[in-house]
């Protein structure tokens, strides 16, 4: 709410105000508050005074009647003569006369001889005399059944003192009422007594107020310790009371002043007061509320404008003048500053800072803008064993070579065209224009001309991939880099060092990088998967072994080709992984297989990478470890073309192996161009001969002749012989005939999976001699 | 018993003895009278008795006549010393008339109304203190102190009483005043041959004369 200045402002100057007369209020408040106590208190005590004023006057009025008693002469014969009955009679007429609530004689000593009120026997007067043991008048108050009176007592004198003459008023209603009429205060009259526990009682009111609120005047007088400086307010605050000793014990007199209508008055009082302070609030805040408009109107104007500035807009600024005008020029100048950096941000951004070019983001932007054109094209060009240079002239040269050729590349361009540099050696230009094979050639025979740097002459070989935009379909810049990169790709493969990109490349590109990313995740979620093909010993008629083949089925690509991505792997390094894959399957498929009963032996295709790898038998001897598989129950075959590669190493392999009691083949034989006389070297046990020969052994007599002849050489080094691809019943007589010992083929059986393998074994070994009955109803 | 008679006998003769030669073995009892407060106190009445002596039991009554009188509404003396039987006048010096009275047990009496000189003295015959007051002026006040015997004085205004000539012997000294606020207790003392000087205190409470004048004239 008070996040803007001005609201802060407006807040700050109303909460000070506010508290201001908050504060102010309280004192004022508080002051009259003091004072209207302190006037309500002068009141009491003047009114104490009159009280007591009026008991003064009260008694001498007494004195007099009593005095003149005292010195009649046949009184005091009376009471010398203590003559009982006329001193009561004048006892009672004194009391009458002076309106007196009884008259009393005492002896001088204090006893009590005469009264005309018979409770008065039940006081003592002895310490009252006692106490003023004088000639003169006693003043005072005595408790009479329980109720204060005021008394007046005089001796008898004859001359001597013989008695003592008094008279009594009740501290009653009367004298409350009296007083009241006087002072304008209400009176009380109580006692207040502390009994046996310690408490407080108070009793006999005699009250001008209510009964009710007397006693809970006295109760907090009590509670405020009994004291006579005590002013008191009552519950309600309607009486203040303040209390005056009778000068005999327990008996007090109170004076009640009415407070409520000093309390009405604070009361108006204080509502004016927050009358007055919520107008002068009120002013104050629409005050400060225009005020602070006027002040901030400038600020205003720049937070708008430093907005503006902050979305990028250029702004005018006007010159303001004292702190205002520092703001507005230091705005400006950040304004001009930022501009400058900005555009500085944009060149580095696009250009490349060694050679000044545009860089690749620049010239992916420039592209994405161009694509609609179906002119032009882009050429990627690339300096061959740059890295060499470098190392032979050092960095520093290799940058001003750099300079050099992008000087040069983009003098080769026109205006319209755009050259950027990519990465270290590589230089994309971009033609907005027609352009052809010629002008390739140009560019290319220019770059290729030397260039000078300090003093040495430098020949470089570029070559250029590039891309016309021209019956190019979906054209978007990572497809342009794309496409641009495989041409540039093969530009270095090819002898003139210039390629031009064709339709398709892209597409099987991609294919092959689709194959080489997924095959590791394919090995996991089961996509890969084998099939096992029947090698049928003739000669027996029985089954003894299959060929483990590797099946792929991409969830995109579909079935894809072993022939396809088995050499994509080899290239790519992760055939190894393929083969301990297919290894650990077979091993584990064997262990299946040995549980249905069924014991044939399984060969697996190794390539050429498996057979440089010296950890190979390592992995094959974990493997059957785990799946408790024997050496008898694995073969693996050999394409003549990997026994080429790195002979040694391969004969080392397959003599561990060999060593290990496994089976070993030749695949594919007859492919290779290798000479019968190699084989004799190596450690093998079978022949495969290629099912290119094998297929139609029975129409194409040369290939028969082949194939007899390589069996007859087979056996002749002691090898068996196996023939792959054996399509129709023709060949089996034939290939038996030529004393071939194994059969694979399509006629027997296409590769199955391990279920389908299991029941056509079955069903093979039970009626192993209808494939040979068939031939012969055949024949 | 006879030893005793004789013994009271001899013990009288010697007093007589002591009495006829005063001139040469004059003993003399000096009492100071002060307030408890200390300071001096006059108008204090002192009453020596001696005990066991035969002689106190019949005084001898007083033939003298003394007066008091009332002079600008006052009775002079404020107090009287007098023995048993003695009669006093009470002669009125002023133009208004007085009216004498007294309640007091020792001796009740009303002077009513009179000028100049009542007819006859009034005998106060029974020792104790009596009040007079006058019915017309209740402020008049005197006191009587009307002793039993003839060892009886008042101090003066320096607060002193002296005894001269006091016969040998033990006596019971008591205190009288009329203003006292308790009765003082009495005391014992010896007299020998030689001089004596007491001091004794009295609780006596303030109180004015009814008026100055005269008395401390007459005094």
């Amino acid at each position: 709410m008070f996040k803007s200045f001005r609201s802060q402002l407006i807040a700050m100057l109303v909460i000070s105000l506010a508290l201001i007369q908050l504060i102010s209020g309280t004192v004022i408040l508080d002051t009259i508050k003091q004072d209207s106590l302190d006037q309500a208190i002068k009141r009491i005590d003047i009114a104490k005074k009159v009280f007591k004023r009026t008991i003064d006057n009260r008694s001498k009025h007494l004195s007099v009647g009593v005095t003149l008693l005292a010195s009649d002469f046949g009184f005091k014969t009376a009471v010398a003569t203590h003559d009982d009955a006329t001193i009561r009679s004048s006892l009672e007429n004194n009391a009458n006369r002076v309106g007196a609530d009884f008259g009393i004689l005492l002896s001088s000593e204090g006893v009590t001889i005469n009264a005309t009120y018979d409770m008065v026997y039940g006081s003592d007067f002895t310490q009252l005399i006692k106490d003023n043991r004088r000639r003169r008048n006693i003043n005072g108050f005595i408790e009479v059944n329980h109720k204060p009176y005021q008394l007046v007592l005089v001796p008898v004198k004859a001359p001597n003192i013989i008695a003592w003459v008094g008279m009594a008023f009740q501290m009653g209603n009367e004298l409350a009422n009296d007083i009241k009429g006087i002072t304008g205060l209400d009176v009380s009259f109580s006692s207040i007594e502390v009994d046996t526990e310690n408490e407080h009682l108070h009793d006999n009111h005699i009250t001008t107020l209510n009964l009710d609120d007397v006693d809970s005047i006295l109760s907090s007088f009590i509670n405020n310790g009994v004291d006579a400086n005590n002013t008191i307010f009552s519950n309600d605050k309607n009486y203040l009371t303040s209390a005056v000793p009778l000068n005999i014990k327990h008996h007090w007199a109170f004076l009640h002043l009415p407070y409520n209508s000093w309390i009405q008055n604070i009361n108006d009082i204080t509502q004016r007061l927050v009358l007055i302070f919520s107008i002068i609030l009120t002013l104050a805040i629409i005050l400060s509320w225009f005020s602070a408009r006027r002040l901030l109107k400038p600020i205003q104007i720049l937070v708008s404008k430093a907005r503006r500035i902050g979305r990028g807009e250029h702004v005018e600024i006007q010159p303001q003048t004292g702190e205002f005008g520092v703001l507005s020029k230091t705005l400006s100048g950040m304004q001009t500053r930022i501009e400058k950096r900005e555009e500085e941000l944009f060149f580095q951004a696009s250009h490349d800072s060694l050679t000044g070019l545009k860089n690749r983001n620049a010239v992916e932007e420039f592209l994405s803008a161009n694509l609609n054109t179906s002119q032009g094209g882009v050429v990627l060009i690339n300096i061959r064993h740059f890295k060499d240079i470098n190392n032979m002239m050092g960095f520093e040269s290799g940058d001003i070579l750099l300079c050099e050729f992008a000087q040069r590349l983009n003098s080769l361009i026109t205006q319209n065209d755009m050259v950027a540099r990519l990465a270290g050696d590589e230089f994309l230009v971009v033609f907005n224009r027609q352009f052809d094979e010629l002008t390739l050639l140009k560019i290319h025979h220019s770059l290729q001309n030397e260039f000078d740097i300090s003093g040495s002459k430098i020949c470089l070989q570029i070559c250029m991939g590039a891309l016309f935009f021209v019956n190019q379909e979906d054209l978007t810049v990572n497809g342009i880099m794309r496409r641009v990169d495989i041409s540039a790709d093969e530009a270095k493969q090819s002898e003139n060092g210039i390629a031009i990109y064709e339709q398709g490349q892209d597409e099987s590109h991609r294919r092959t990088l689709s194959i080489i990313r997924d095959l590791p995740s394919s090995l996991s979620n089961s996509q890969l998967f084998l099939v096992y093909q029947p090698k049928v010993n003739i000669q027996e008629r029985r089954c003894y072994s299959a060929e483990a083949l590797i099946r792929w089925i991409h969830p995109n690509l579909g079935f894809i080709s072993p022939a396809e991505f088995i050499p994509l792997l080899e290239r790519s390094g992760n055939i190894q992984l393929v083969t301990k894959w297919v290894i650990e399957e077979v091993c584990k498929q064997q262990s299946t297989w040995l549980i249905q009963g069924m014991e044939v032996q399984v060969a697996i295709n190794l390539s050429a990478l498996d057979l440089i790898d010296l950890e190979l038998t390592s992995f094959i001897k974990s493997a059957m470890e785990k799946y408790h598989v024997k050496p008898s129950q694995l073969a693996f075959e050999v394409t003549e073309s990997a026994v080429m590669k790195d002979t040694k190493t391969v004969i080392h392999v397959l003599n561990a192996l060999k060593k290990m009691g496994f089976k070993l083949s030749i695949d594919d034989f007859g492919t290779g161009q290798s000479s019968l006389a190699y084989l004799r070297d190596l450690p093998v046990d079978e022949v495969k001969i290629d099912r290119a020969f094998v297929h139609d052994v029975e129409s194409n007599e040369s290939n028969a002749l082949i194939v007899n002849t390589t069996i007859q050489l087979s056996h002749s080094f002691g090898f068996s012989v196996t023939a792959e691809g054996m399509e129709g019943v023709e060949g089996l007589s034939i290939l038996e005939g030529f004393g071939c010992e194994t059969i694979q083929g399509y006629y027997f059986s296409k590769p199955l999976k391990p279920d389908e393998f299991l029941n056509w074994h079955s069903s093979f070994s039970y009626s192993a001699d209808q494939w040979w009955k068939e031939s012969s109803l055949e024949n | 018993m006879i030893y005793q008679v004789h013994k009271g006998l001899i013990k009288l003769l010697t007093g007589l003895i002591l009495v006829t030669s005063i001139n040469t073995q004059a003993a003399e009892l000096s009492i100071v009278m002060t307030t408890k407060q200390g300071s001096l106190l006059r108008d204090a009445v002192v009453e020596l008795t001696p005990i066991n002596k035969i002689a106190s039991v019949n005084p001898i009554l007083s033939n003298k006549i003394i007066s008091i009188s009332q002079k600008d509404k006052t009775f002079i003396p404020f107090l009287s010393v007098v023995p048993v039987g003695t009669s006093i006048d009470f002669p009125n010096m002023d133009k208004t008339r007085h009216h004498v009275y007294s309640f007091s047990q020792a001796k009740t009496f009303q002077l009513k109304l009179y000028i100049g000189k009542p007819e006859t003295p009034i005998i106060f015959d029974t020792a104790g203190v009596v009040a007079l007051g006058c019915n017309i002026h209740d402020f008049m006040e005197s006191y009587i102190y009307v002793a039993q015997g003839q060892f009886a004085r008042s101090s003066n205004l320096e607060g002193l009483i002296k005894f001269k000539n006091l016969p040998k012997g033990e006596y019971l000294m008591e205190f009288w005043h009329p203003w006292q606020d308790s009765k003082e207790v009495s005391k014992q003392i010896v007299m020998t041959s030689d001089n004596l000087s007491i001091q004794q205190s009295m609780d006596v409470y303030e109180e004015e004369y009814p008026t100055n004048e005269g008395i401390n004239s007459t005094y």
